[in-house]
């Protein structure tokens, strides 16, 4: 049994994660991205959703400023203040979110402008690839290192985020933190994993519920009893 | 020269206990399984760990912590060889040829190539660092407030403007860093900052809190928002144990020696990790095998996948160096083992080598040791470890989202500080989302404070006199070697948009 079928086989049954291995070597699927916004969702949103780090940047200098003006500086202290490297620090901040909102704009005109020269420049890149040599299995040899590694790379154009599993996320680590002292770490932190463990699409309810209440009791068993971590009981504190 | 000798044999001597050599095969096992497995890194492993190894005593804690950035640079490679994706930025370059090894039924001769690579890379790297950190540590003990101010910003703007591919999405991120590093008391006047009357924030925001918000936090959010969008991967099966003939160890040899030498003053520097070097490296010996009889370029050169490994680990080896000596965070992973020097009260730069010299040199020691333990388990037990990929990837980031409360509210038992986690959690998908790097936020927080303070002791020395922080010839030098450095980025840019246009 290979290993491409053992992956594929203990992949969770969500239908969205089609692991067929086309070839065994670094076969990909293709990604599905016209899942949930859809094509009018890209379309009305059209980059303009980098805005967020502006944005992010400028409330976090608005949060600096009022912080920085309503700071009580202890009298006779040294000449450059507390107050001093903050101003720099929103200066730095202001700029760099005027700048960043500058080039996503420039950015999302540029893409709109050049509709049909963008298809011309993509001819060229085919016709390039098609010049390079191919290895002996045919696949193109491109060995120009990407500008940017995995992970980092903006994502393409129409991507959608899948805010349903985003938020799953987020609500279990709120219930977490709701949850955490009146009802114990075990219960908590088991439900905290369940909540994750679905978000990313594991749809088996009993088993995934039994696997996060084993791992959430081992860990109050190891750091909470024998490394001496605290870490809140809840109402089970007299059964434990 | 012999006075190091006898220290490093000492620290042998504090290594090889039966405790810390655990110690050291926990971190490299650890570090071995995050390098594999993508999308997890050594920064991430130590940021998680930081809170739950305050119990134990620091040398074994930076025992494994060292482990576990070195046995992440081992790790990598394998499912670059065998699945063509990194598992870190460091393997991108071991992917082209090293998948393409794999492809023509040479994977155990690739996996073999990269472990040895790793060691190779790592033990030069470490070698250097013995001799050359005490050095180092003492040209730093004439440092004053305005040239610990020209490191940090040297550091400020080579991570963030010079290495990161956008100039304003480093610096944002390096803003965003330096913001949260402001919170708390006034290290000089007192003053309590940004606190907005809540207690828990007087000393500022936890490191533990930052770190693993933005990399464990932000990375399982990141992943949700894309779990059922992007492409799975799967990887190759492999018979046969890594090996490699005399002759391909031949081969290999100059190429890991000349990826090496890319390696070791990458790592003193602060560019951000390893992954410059590794594309130098890479191309070089591009260059140099289309001058040969029989290019082996684009069949799986051995020589294209023995650099950058080779590379990677010597970067990993001196940015130990210019940690321990300097107290200068090259990479993401080492500014987090400085927030572990912090929180054990130590301060990592010249005064260590005085102060806790047992410690450094069991650590250099054992780094050594770890090296070889590495070799032991990666060289023969290659093909196990691509077995970690068959976790489901719901219950292992569900697991790190644990990890990640666990780890912070055992450090502070404070729910201020979860829900701080949360919102730098989010920090870290949207700088993920937007593909702004994390590596400036971590070296922003981390020495931030350390620029303000040295800078406003200048400027009170001077009396508000700014020419007091080129005063000095180092600082001078400092900021010329950055100027340096600027040029040289905008005029490779320049010259790359030129031939875009053509």
């Amino acid at each position: 049994m290979s290993m491409d079928d053992r992956s594929a086989g203990r992949e969770p049954a969500s239908g969205a994660v089609a692991a067929v291995p086309a070839r065994t070597g670094g076969a990909t699927t293709p990604p599905d991205d016209a899942g949930a916004a859809g094509p009018l969702g890209t379309a009305r949103w059209g980059g303009l959703s980098e805005l967020v780090v502006p944005l992010v940047l400028l409330a976090l200098a608005g949060f600096l400023i009022v912080g920085t003006l309503g700071m009580e500086v202890p009298p006779s202290v040294q000449v450059p203040g507390p107050t001093f490297f903050p101003w720099l620090v929103i200066g730095l901040l202001v700029v760099m979110a005027v700048l960043s909102a500058v080039s996503t704009l420039r950015a999302r005109a540029r893409q709109q402008a050049s509709s049909s020269p963008a298809a011309g420049d993509r001819i060229d890149r085919v016709d390039r690839v098609a010049e390079e040599t191919r290895d002996a299995d045919g696949d193109p040899i491109d060995e120009t290192p990407p500008d940017v590694p995995p992970g980092r790379a903006p994502w393409p154009a129409g991507a959608v985020s899948d805010w349903r599993a985003l938020g799953i996320v987020l609500g279990s680590l709120v219930a977490f933190i709701v949850l955490l002292r009146p009802v114990g770490w075990i219960l908590a932190a088991g439900l905290l994993f369940w909540g994750v463990a679905y978000a990313m699409g594991s749809r088996r309810p009993v088993l995934d519920i039994s696997v996060a209440l084993v791992m959430s009791s081992a860990i109050q068993l190891i750091f909470g009893n024998l490394l001496g971590l605290n870490l809140p009981a809840g109402f089970l504190e007299g059964v434990l | 020269m012999g006075d190091q000798l006898g220290n490093l044999i000492g620290g042998f001597g504090d290594a090889l206990t039966p405790m810390n050599l655990m110690w050291v095969f926990v971190g490299c096992l650890l570090g071995t399984a995050v390098g594999v497995l993508p999308g997890l890194g050594s920064s991430m492993a130590v940021a998680l760990l930081l809170p739950i190894t305050f119990t134990l005593d620091p040398i074994a804690a930076f025992i494994m912590f060292a482990g576990i950035y070195y046995g992440g640079l081992f790790g990598d490679s394998t499912t670059a060889i065998l699945m063509n994706t990194p598992g870190n930025s460091t393997a991108i370059a071991s992917t082209f040829e090293g998948h393409r090894m794999a492809k023509r039924g040479r994977a155990p001769q690739a996996l073999a190539t990269a472990a040895i690579g790793a060691f190779v890379g790592g033990i030069l790297a470490t070698i250097l660092v013995v001799f050359f950190a005490p050095v180092l540590a003492d040209l730093a003990t004439v440092f004053g407030p305005a040239e610990y101010f020209a490191l940090a910003i040297v550091a400020f703007v080579a991570t963030a403007a010079v290495v990161a591919d956008s100039a304003v999405k480093g610096l944002a991120a390096l803003a965003i860093g330096l913001s949260l590093a402001m919170v708390g008391v006034d290290s000089i006047s007192g003053a309590s900052r940004y606190t907005f009357g809540v207690p828990s924030l007087l000393d500022g925001i936890d490191i533990v809190v930052i770190t693993v918000g933005l990399l464990a936090v932000g990375e399982v959010l990141h992943v949700a928002s894309r779990i059922h969008k992007d492409a799975t991967v799967t990887a190759m099966t492999i018979s046969g144990r890594p090996y490699l003939d005399r002759r391909e160890f031949r081969e290999a040899l100059p190429a890991w020696l000349r990826g090496s030498a890319f390696g070791l003053p990458f790592g003193a520097i602060p560019a951000g990790g390893a992954e410059i070097p590794t594309f130098l490296a890479f191309g070089l010996e591009r260059r140099l095998d289309r001058r040969r009889k029989h290019p082996q370029f684009g069949r799986g050169a051995i020589r294209g996948l023995a650099a950058p490994e080779s590379a990677a680990n010597a970067t990993a080896g001196s940015a130990m160096g210019s940690l321990l000596a300097l107290g200068l965070p090259t990479s993401a992973t080492a500014a987090i083992m400085l927030a572990a020097f912090q929180q054990y009260g130590m301060q990592p730069g010249p005064l260590l080598f005085t102060r806790n010299a047992d410690l450094v040199w069991a650590l250099l020691a054992s780094l050594f040791v770890g090296m070889v333990v590495l070799l032991i388990i990666n060289l023969p037990f290659a093909p196990i470890w691509a077995k970690l990929l068959l976790i489901p990837k719901p219950y292992l980031y569900a697991g790190i989202t644990v990890f990640a409360v666990l780890g912070v509210y055992a450090a502070s038992s404070s729910l201020v500080d979860l829900i701080l986690l949360v919102l730098i959690g989010l920090i870290g998908f949207m700088l993920r989302r937007y593909g702004l790097p994390l590596a400036p936020v971590l070296i922003a927080v981390i020495l931030g404070p350390l620029a303000e303070t040295s800078l406003r002791r200048t400027l009170a020395v001077s009396e508000g006199d700014p020419g007091a922080l080129l005063d000095s010839a180092l600082a001078l030098s400092l900021y010329g070697l950055l100027a340096l450095g600027i040029l040289v980025v905008a005029v490779n840019k320049v010259r790359n948009r030129a031939k875009v246009d053509i």
